[in-house]
């Protein structure tokens, strides 16, 4: 069921983004938010596992990973993506409900391309960080 | 029993007045022969010259006759008369000097004879006939008659002289061989006189003065310590008596002297663990100080100290040995059979083993292979039950001492105040890690599950808000603007319960461990701080939570009182331990247990098994050092 892109305007936008949050409801707060504004939410994860099938099976050109996943690390998950999909190196960005400060360090050695705070998390904000680079894979 | 050394004096005395008396006597009786002797020589000289005047008077009887009858005339038997009146007195005295040699008398009495028949049958009748003027009276045949007889007497006198001299002679050479005889005595009797006295000398010397000289010479290497000196008891009597008592005395010395080592050595060897157990050493140090002390005073081979576990084997905790093959510590023996550790299991007191042979089982079978003959054990009882054991093993024949078991049961109670001081305090360190185990858990969790709800949900009612915002009619600009203000609020609300959950718990611990948080640290300080981590890993959840609230506290005491301008903290994860340093340049001064807050850290830190030290000379800044073990040695191992 959750394999389900959520019921998010698609509407023919370049990013085909696929979300993992181990809370759903704000995994349904962020669809509503970034599909509303030409974003492609192709699906949604709650652990790892899922998250690393749907990379395979939906080839998504952007991940948004929660760096607290439950009982796992967000960082890992980053690694275990960009190591298994390299069209992803510049392409998984890390969201958290935490500051930036509180991660810094470890933002900074993660292959993600950046980090967004959850409370600030809308479709500029994560176009300003995959750049213009993911246009041509998405196609 | 000896005879008295009186009864020796005195028979030895005894026996030089005897032999010197019989000297004597030998001489005296010699000296008297001599005196008889001379004696009888000089009675023998009186008989001859009283035989010479005899034969003068016969001479003068015959001188006499002869003149008168030659010439008648009566002047000329003046001598005949009186040699005829003195002849028999002389012959009297002549027989008395003699004495009673019959042969001499019976000589004289022929001589006697000879002149009376002369006198009488002779000049007599001669004389009458010269008077008478009887011419025949001076006839040859008469003159010849009276020579006659005179020869014979004269032959008569001749034969007696000669019996005397020779009688003379034979006395003389009698006197002479008395004297040398004497002499030889006397020799012989002062030589054996001194002879005797020397010996005697030798034999009080022997006897007396030398084992006495012993005795002395034994008291000067008492007196001077050595207890060992002993001498040969080979003295007579008293003395024999004094060099026994004399021994005795110093054996008696030697083992009192032993016994008051061997009790020096046990309250040193006492003392030396005590000291170790008060000084709450590891319970390791004091079982291989206790196992080593006992081997030592009971003069075993071998000790061992072993625990009882619950599941009915026995582990070796220390083991000591004079020679170099050791039993093996840390393994563990099964109770089957013949042990001390099953014995003093069972029966829960001392126990004593003084043959292996034909007893089974593993511990029995190594004690044979090892040579062991007896076992001594005791044991330890900690908080009324029986923890563990003690045993002595000695290759030897004899059987330990009796009063071993008491011996190695004074040190059996100090092992057992380790054993329990360790466990209280074992118990009390994991109670305090409990402790702050839990209240870190219970902060994490409420971090954590401000996080996933009330975050979550602020921040998706924040995106939901953007999103009804986006969707207000552009006819309703003020509508837009209040949602946006109201989103704006919300912002600041997560924002502040961010800076809550911080301080609740800092989530990039538990996410990236020590380096990536202390670095965290350090960005929020107020005071320019650098971090170096010697080794990136994680640790264990209650580590890494002491080490980043040491030094977040260390940092806050800097920020807040030290006015230092820069401080640098140092991870060191080396040897099995973690060490934390924090300095900084400021004012120092700090004094821990004042209002500083490292206080607090202490009781984490030693939760821990680990230790905090703080060094603020005034003017030279801060120092907190804290080493927090990376092993605990578990419980099980005291």
């Amino acid at each position: 069921m959750r394999d389900e892109p959520p019921a998010c305007d698609a509407g023919g936008v370049e990013i085909r983004c696929l979300i993992v949050d181990d809370n759903e409801r704000f995994l349904a707060a962020a669809c509503a938010s970034l599909g509303r504004d030409g974003i492609n939410v192709v699906g949604t994860a709650t652990s790892s596992a899922e998250a690393l099938r749907l990379a395979a099976e939906l080839q998504p050109n952007v991940v948004l990973v929660d760096i607290s996943l439950g009982d796992e690390s967000g960082f890992d998950l980053t690694r275990r993506l960009v190591e298994r999909f390299p069209a992803l190196a510049s392409s998984v960005v890390l969201i958290s409900t935490r500051a930036e400060e509180d991660f810094a360090d470890l933002i900074a050695t993660s292959p993600a391309v950046g980090f967004i705070p959850k409370s600030r998390l809308a479709p500029p904000a994560v176009r300003d960080l995959v750049g213009a680079n993911d246009q041509g894979a998405a196609s | 029993m000896r005879s008295g050394l009186t009864l020796r004096m005195i028979v030895s005395g005894g026996a030089l007045m005897v032999v010197i008396a019989v000297a004597f006597a030998l001489m005296l009786v010699a000296i008297a022969d001599l005196r008889d002797s001379s004696q009888l020589t000089r009675d023998a000289q009186r008989e001859l010259s009283t035989a010479d005047d005899l034969e003068k008077l016969v001479l003068d009887l015959e001188t006499g006759v002869r003149g008168y009858v030659i010439t008648g005339e009566e002047r000329f038997l003046d001598p005949w008369n009186s040699a005829r009146a003195d002849f028999g007195a002389t012959a009297g005295s002549l027989e008395r000097t003699v004495g009673d040699d019959p042969t001499q008398i019976s000589e004289i009495d022929k001589v006697v004879r000879a002149v009376d028949s002369y006198i009488r049958d002779y000049a007599t009748p001669l004389v009458s006939r010269v008077r008478r003027g009887d011419p025949s009276a001076s006839s040859i045949a008469v003159t010849a008659e009276g020579k006659a007889r005179m020869d014979r007497i004269r032959a008569q006198f001749t034969g007696l002289r000669a019996r005397e001299r020779a009688l003379v002679a034979a006395r003389q050479d009698s006197a002479e061989s008395a004297s040398r005889r004497a002499i030889t005595l006397a020799i012989v009797g002062f030589g054996a006189s001194v002879l005797i006295v020397l010996l005697f000398t030798g034999y009080l010397a022997r006897v007396l003065v030398a084992p006495l000289h012993r005795v002395a010479v034994m008291a000067g290497r008492l007196a001077s310590g050595d207890l060992t000196a002993r001498m040969p008891e080979t003295g007579v009597a008293e003395i024999g008596e004094l060099e026994h008592s004399f021994n005795a005395m110093a054996g008696s010395l030697e083992r009192s002297q032993r016994d008051l080592r061997r009790l020096l050595d046990e309250q040193s060897a006492l003392r030396r663990v005590a000291t170790l157990v008060a000084r709450s050493v590891a319970p390791s140090e004091v079982f291989e100080a206790v196992t080593r002390e006992v081997g030592l005073l009971s003069g075993a081979e071998y000790a061992r100290m072993e625990r009882y576990e619950a599941d009915g084997t026995v582990t070796g905790l220390a083991v000591w040995s004079r020679e170099r093959d050791q039993l093996a510590v840390g393994t563990r023996f099964s109770l089957e059979g013949v042990s001390i550790a099953a014995l003093v299991a069972d029966t829960g007191g001392p126990v004593r083993i003084d043959s292996f042979e034909d007893a089974t089982g593993p511990i029995a079978r190594e004690a044979r292979a090892l040579g062991i003959r007896s076992s001594v054990g005791c044991p330890i009882t900690v908080d009324g039950r029986v923890w563990g054991v003690i045993a002595a093993s000695s290759k030897r024949e004899a059987p330990f001492p009796p009063d071993t078991e008491a011996r190695i049961g004074e040190f059996t109670e100090l092992v057992a105040t380790a054993v329990s001081n360790a466990e209280s305090r074992a118990e009390l360190t994991a109670s305090r890690a409990r402790i702050v185990n839990a209240a870190d858990e219970s902060r994490r969790r409420i971090e954590r599950d401000l996080h996933d709800g009330t975050q979550q949900r602020l921040v998706s009612l924040g995106l939901d808000l953007r999103l009804v915002q986006s969707t207000v009619p552009p006819e309703l600009p003020e509508l837009a603007q209040e949602i946006g203000r109201a989103a704006g609020e919300l912002d600041d609300v997560i924002e502040d319960l961010r800076e809550i959950s911080r301080g609740i718990h800092p989530a990039v611990l538990t996410e990236g461990g020590l380096g990536p948080a202390l670095r965290t640290l350090a960005r929020r300080s107020a005071v320019p701080v650098d971090v170096e981590v010697e080794r990136e890993r994680r640790l264990p959840a209650p580590l890494e939570a002491a080490a980043y609230y040491v030094v977040s506290e260390a940092l806050a005491n800097t920020a807040k009182h030290a006015h230092a301008s820069h401080a640098r903290v140092a991870i060191e994860d080396t040897d099995g331990s973690l060490r934390l340093s924090i300095r900084d340049d400021g004012v120092g001064g700090a004094e821990p247990g004042r209002g500083s807050g490292l206080t607090g850290l202490r009781d984490r830190v030693e939760a821990l098994g680990g230790a905090i030290e703080v060094s603020s000379p005034s003017g030279q800044g801060t120092v907190v050092v804290v080493v927090l073990p990376l092993e605990r040695e578990p419980v099980q191992a005291l």
